[in-house]
């Protein structure tokens, strides 16, 4: 196996392993907001899902805001912090959050799953191909949609949950401003919608070049 | 389509199969059998001087044009 098959065989390994682990990420989100919907997740459980969206380190108690009665504390660990989160009893924010969160690891799913196929015509035929043109306009449409989407899951979920979280030592809910798009997966998305063409006219080569005898 | 491919002409002048031509020019016979039916978007000079040192024959006996208009 030479060296160019060698990173090839490790990158396909490595994305198919990252497939199986978002595949099984994904369901275990699905199931969670099914039981989430169904009123059958247990509460710390529910209000740790809540946490790791827009955190900032805070050094004092952060006072209560706006506390409604539909809210109920459940306290959690999270690392070396103590945050009492005050979970809904309402069942379609749990449910919404998984579902979102779901839809976010599916994302990647996508997107593993077309850098398999592009890895895999590296093996078996020329990376050259229509399929490939498609596959790589694909991966660059889901980075430059995860982009956007993180951002608008960060506002969606911050409106959301914003001042119903009691932070002991360290964490609270903010509220994302433009700086917290993704700018790397944007413009690694727009890099690779302009690869895309490049394999486009590379396509179109490699086919002159099979019917040429 | 305007080139017309009269490989077979030149063959049977030739009485020579295709799978011989294919051992002589070193041009894989899927190859050649599209050249015939003419089903191929180019050939290579390289094909061509082959295939007419092969047929002895000059590159319009093998390939002609036709105006559809």
């Amino acid at each position: 196996m030479d060296h160019k098959k060698s990173l090839i065989w490790v990158l396909g390994s490595l994305t198919n392993i990252g497939i199986g682990i978002c595949g099984l990420v994904s369901g275990y989100l699905a199931i969670m907001a099914l039981l989430a919907l169904f009123g059958q997740l247990p509460d710390k459980l529910a209000a740790s899902f809540e946490v790791p969206v827009h955190l900032q380190k805070m050094n004092e108690l952060y006072p209560v805001k706006n506390l409604h009665e539909d809210y109920y504390s459940a306290h959690i660990e999270v690392k070396d912090a103590k945050l009492e989160v005050l979970s809904s009893k309402k069942r379609w924010p749990q449910a919404l959050v998984y579902l979102l969160a779901g839809i976010y690891v599916s994302l990647f799913f996508l997107i593993l799953v077309k850098l398999s196929r592009v890895l895999k015509t590296f093996k078996t035929s020329h990376p050259f191909s229509w399929e490939n043109v498609g596959h790589i306009r694909w991966i660059g449409a889901l980075l430059v949609g995860l982009g956007l989407y993180e951002f608008l899951v960060s506002t969606v979920v911050a409106r959301i949950f914003h001042d119903k979280f009691r932070v002991s030592n360290a964490l609270m809910l903010e509220m994302p401003s433009f700086w917290d798009l993704n700018f790397v997966a944007l413009f690694a998305g727009l890099v690779l919608l302009a690869l895309s063409e490049v394999f486009k006219v590379g396509a179109g080569f490699q086919e002159l070049e099979s019917q040429t005898v | 389509m305007a080139i017309i491919v009269r490989l077979d002409v030149v063959l049977a002048q030739n009485k020579m199969s295709l799978t011989e031509l294919s051992d002589r020019v070193g041009v894989n016979i899927k190859n050649l059998s599209l050249l015939k039916k003419g089903k191929v978007r180019a050939i290579r000079f390289s094909t061509l001087e082959a295939i007419c040192r092969e047929l002895d024959c000059k590159p319009g006996d093998i390939l002609d044009y036709e105006n559809d208009g």
